[in-house]
């Protein structure tokens, strides 16, 4: 079966074929997170009744006209469509070419598994495990190598053994690829049809890192290692895209001011009342500073990472960030968030380490406090505080008295959860500080946008 | 959506309903407004579906210009309803005139009468706004909803449902139906996302800034006054701008203006100095003009403008997004 008929090769039973045609690349658009819903799935189909299927041009015009509503789609859109409508040939030559690919990477598998034998019989390990042998170093690889063979040369070498060995190899790569934060596999990426999965894979590879990266749907935690330099592309370029936009706002809303009445009528009082010369109002732009609060602890430091590094894309469009990570206690880190800090996210993990406040237990109560006896002065009307945090912490009723104070001190508290939204009811935590907060759900780098557009957006305005 | 019982024999409905794209590319271009394969589609899918067309892009790409067109080309009214923050039903929809009610409350008094109610909440106390004259028009007219992303949610979510079924109630005189679907062009800048249910409703176009190739076409068809030379100058120049980092891209508008003073110079072919001395047509940002006139200062950059532009080929700065900042 092939992924989409050509749509200049007619036939007979084009509309019928077009129809299934249709139904199958809409399935590979929603894999790749551009959400078409049953209605517009029909109004696709309707337009394709209307133009000619023998031009390319317009198929291509039409579906995107009526399946994908928002522009950061398109790029996918585009490459999916060129993709699955392929002439045949091409079409054949590409899913033989993947399922190559996957015949390799089989073969590469079954030859590193061979390595990792004992007493001659490769152990029983899933391909996710044998996959993250391949990722180690070759210190890594060997040390557990000559773990096997001392192991296998044991004495008193018995089946138990076997079963030991294996487990302790299993949890060991286990571990590391938790460590590694390998996702299990590219959610998106399987359809169950080969054809369709070499679209969605296809389209993937051509535009990783750009802003219609499905990588911006992903939970920031589940973002392998190995993605951290693809990741912070797409990061400074949300970040240089939104800092445009906000800065654009805040010019448009400088042109609509409104004519000062007084001052007009007084200065034309000698036209008679005919108003000539309409007088501005002299309007004060103000653009807020920023005061970033974030959980640095155990899962919270990835999260942490990302949005600093976005946070710091935006800060030519806000007039100051200042930023404190916490985790038992508060820790400034204003002079030392530069661009990288995502893809070092490892530096800065070391750097934050010898300030001892990274990855223990939370305390954000102690935390606040130490804020309002060391850094009182940052708290100011112009000031929007962002705290990220999943609300898990050690002394929340503490927090939650010194977020009451903070509150009328600021312009206002912006909290990135991390939590999904559906957990929010089973944490006492989220209800208290929700009080006290704008609590958004922030999870993936789309959230993220989203939030910050929104939450320090509305505070760009003419007073 | 409820089709609303039409008109019979309204021929300009049947011409819009009618309308090939081959018909709508010769309208489009007999109107001066350049339109590639990408508009012409959506447009004719929206008139042919009857759906909304939800256009947006950067300002000054040529949005708001379509709904004018449409209405130019199909001879009928456009009703424009510009959104802005704070806009209510009552400034799009009707609005009771207040101050003729207090007069023909005091004229009736002065003959010793009190009106009836119904009498004060009739038609001729009436005002209608745009969403309601659009739907008790007589013809089918454009409609369009200027910057829709400018309004609240709240009133976004209103618009959506008259947009569903452009039927409206009138507590004073009941439910009034559209004879016909007006043609709805919404427009938006992106500055507030819009709701999912409004952008499923309609069909969707994207306007990106133009390629080299289309913004000579827009030249020359808007300013048919400036030679070959200068119209080549301009698109290739006004392409290597949008490849700067900018604040705000110069858009077709100010290309235009930007054109027309060189015309009005009596300039034949554009240089680095003149472009530095013209460059707040172009630009509207003080430090976006500080750095063009900067860039423009080694007396080369229109120059290696010019080379590296063919406006055959579209151009690199009108298609691709700009690598991040190293
Ligand atoms: N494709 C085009 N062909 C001809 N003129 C155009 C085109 N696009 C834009 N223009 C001109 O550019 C100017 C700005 O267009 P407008 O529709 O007001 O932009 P927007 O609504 O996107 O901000 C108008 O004068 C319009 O006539
Ligand atoms: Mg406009």
């Amino acid at each position: 079966m092939s992924a989409g008929r050509s749509v200049d090769d007619g036939g007979p039973d084009l509309a019928l074929q077009l129809q299934e045609n249709l139904v199958r690349f809409v399935h590979v658009l929603r894999h790749l997170g551009v959400p078409v819903n049953p209605a517009e799935t029909v109004d696709g189909l309707a337009a394709l009744e209307l133009v000619d299927l023998g031009s390319r041009g317009e198929v291509r015009a039409a579906l995107r006209a009526t399946l994908v509503k928002t522009e950061g789609h398109a790029p996918l859109f585009d490459k999916a469509f060129d993709l699955f409508f392929a002439r045949p040939e091409e079409r054949q030559a590409r899913t033989a070419e993947r399922l190559q690919a996957r015949d390799a990477r089989r073969a590469r598998l079954e030859a590193a598994n061979a390595e990792l034998a004992f007493q001659g019989e490769p152990l029983e390990l899933t391909p996710e495990q044998i996959e993250t042998y391949t990722r180690l170093g070759e210190v890594q690889q060997e040390r557990l190598r000559d773990f096997l063979s001392e192991t296998s040369a044991g004495y008193g070498v018995d089946g138990k053994l076997q079963a030991l060995v294996e487990s302790i190899v299993r949890g060991y790569l286990d571990r590391l690829r938790r460590e590694m934060g390998v996702e299990a596999n590219r959610p998106h990426a399987r359809t169950g049809d080969d054809d369709l999965d070499t679209v969605v894979e296809g389209t993937v590879d051509a535009v990783v890192g750009s802003e219609a990266d499905p990588m911006i749907h992903r939970d920031m935690k589940d973002i392998a290692e190995a993605d951290l330099p693809r990741a912070t592309i797409l990061i400074r370029r949300l970040a240089r895209r939104l800092a445009t936009r906000l800065s654009r706002r805040y010019r448009e809303t400088h042109k609509r001011s409104r004519p000062n009445m007084r001052r007009t009528i007084r200065s034309n009082i000698r036209h008679g009342g005919v108003l000539f010369d309409l007088r501005y109002r002299e309007r004060k732009i103000t653009r807020p500073k920023l005061l970033l609060i974030c959980d640095v602890s155990g899962s919270m430091a990835r999260y942490t990472a990302f949005i600093l590094e976005f946070i710091f894309g935006l800060r030519a469009a806000v007039s100051g960030v200042e930023a404190f990570v916490f985790s038992e206690q508060l820790e400034r880190i204003t002079g030392l968030v530069a661009p990288g800090v995502a893809a070092r996210a490892q530096d800065l993990a070391k750097l934050v380490d010898k300030s001892k406040v990274w990855g223990r237990g939370t305390d954000l109560g102690a935390s606040l406090e130490t804020l309002f006896e060391k850094h009182e002065n940052l708290l100011s009307r112009d000031t929007v505080a962002i705290i990220v945090s999943d609300t898990k912490t050690l002394g929340a009723d503490q927090a939650d008295d010194l977020l009451r104070k903070m509150k009328p001190r600021v312009k206002e508290i912006l909290w990135l959860n991390t939590l999904p939204r559906e957990d929010w009811p089973s944490h006492r935590t989220v209800g208290l500080f929700a009080r006290h907060s704008d609590m958004r759900e922030c999870y993936t780098l789309a959230h993220l946008e989203q939030v910050i557009r929104v939450g320090v957006g509305r505070h760009m305005r003419a007073t | 959506m409820a089709a609303p019982a039409r008109a019979r024999g309204a021929s300009f409905l049947e011409d819009a309903k009618n309308a090939t794209t081959e018909w709508l590319r010769k309208a489009f271009e007999l109107d001066g407004y350049v339109a590639g394969q990408e508009i012409l589609i959506a447009v004719y899918l929206a008139l042919r579906l009857e759906k909304p067309i939800l256009i947006e892009g950067a300002p000054g790409v040529g949005k708001t210009e379509i709904a004018k067109v449409l209405a130019r080309i199909f001879g009928t009214d456009l009703i424009r309803l510009q959104c802005y923050e704070g806009l209510d039903e009552s400034k799009a929809l009707y609005e009771w005139d207040y101050q003729k009610q207090l007069l023909h409350i005091q004229l009736l008094r002065e003959a010793g009468c009190i009106p009836e109610e119904s009498e004060l909440f009739s038609e001729d106390y009436l005002l209608e706004r745009p969403l309601l004259k659009a739907i008790r028009a007589e013809r089918r007219p454009v409609l369009l909803i200027d910057e829709v992303d400018k309004c609240d949610p709240e009133f976004e979510a209103f618009l959506f449902e008259v947009l569903s079924d452009f039927t409206v109630s009138v507590p004073e005189l009941g439910t009034i139906r559209a004879r016909q679907i007006p043609i709805v062009v919404l427009t938006s800048n992106n500055e507030r996302e819009l709701s999912d249910g409004l952008r499923r409703r309609c069909v969707y176009l994207f306007i990106e800034y133009p390629s080299v190739e289309k913004e000579l076409r827009i030249v020359r068809s808007r300013v048919p006054e400036a030679s070959d030379k200068l119209a080549r100058d301009v698109a290739c120049v006004v392409a290597r701008v949008r490849t700067m980092d900018l604040r705000k891209q110069p858009s077709i508008a100010e290309t235009l203006d930007w054109t027309r003073a060189l015309l009005a110079l009596g300039v034949e072919k554009v240089n680095d100095q003149l472009l530095a001395e013209t460059a707040t047509m172009l630009l509207k940002n003080r430090d976006d003009v500080l750095a063009l006139r900067e860039a423009a200062a080694g007396g080369r950059w229109v120059t290696e403008a010019l080379e590296a532009c063919e406006p055959g080929r579209p151009h690199q700065a009108g298609k691709t997004r700009r690598p991040p900042r190293p």
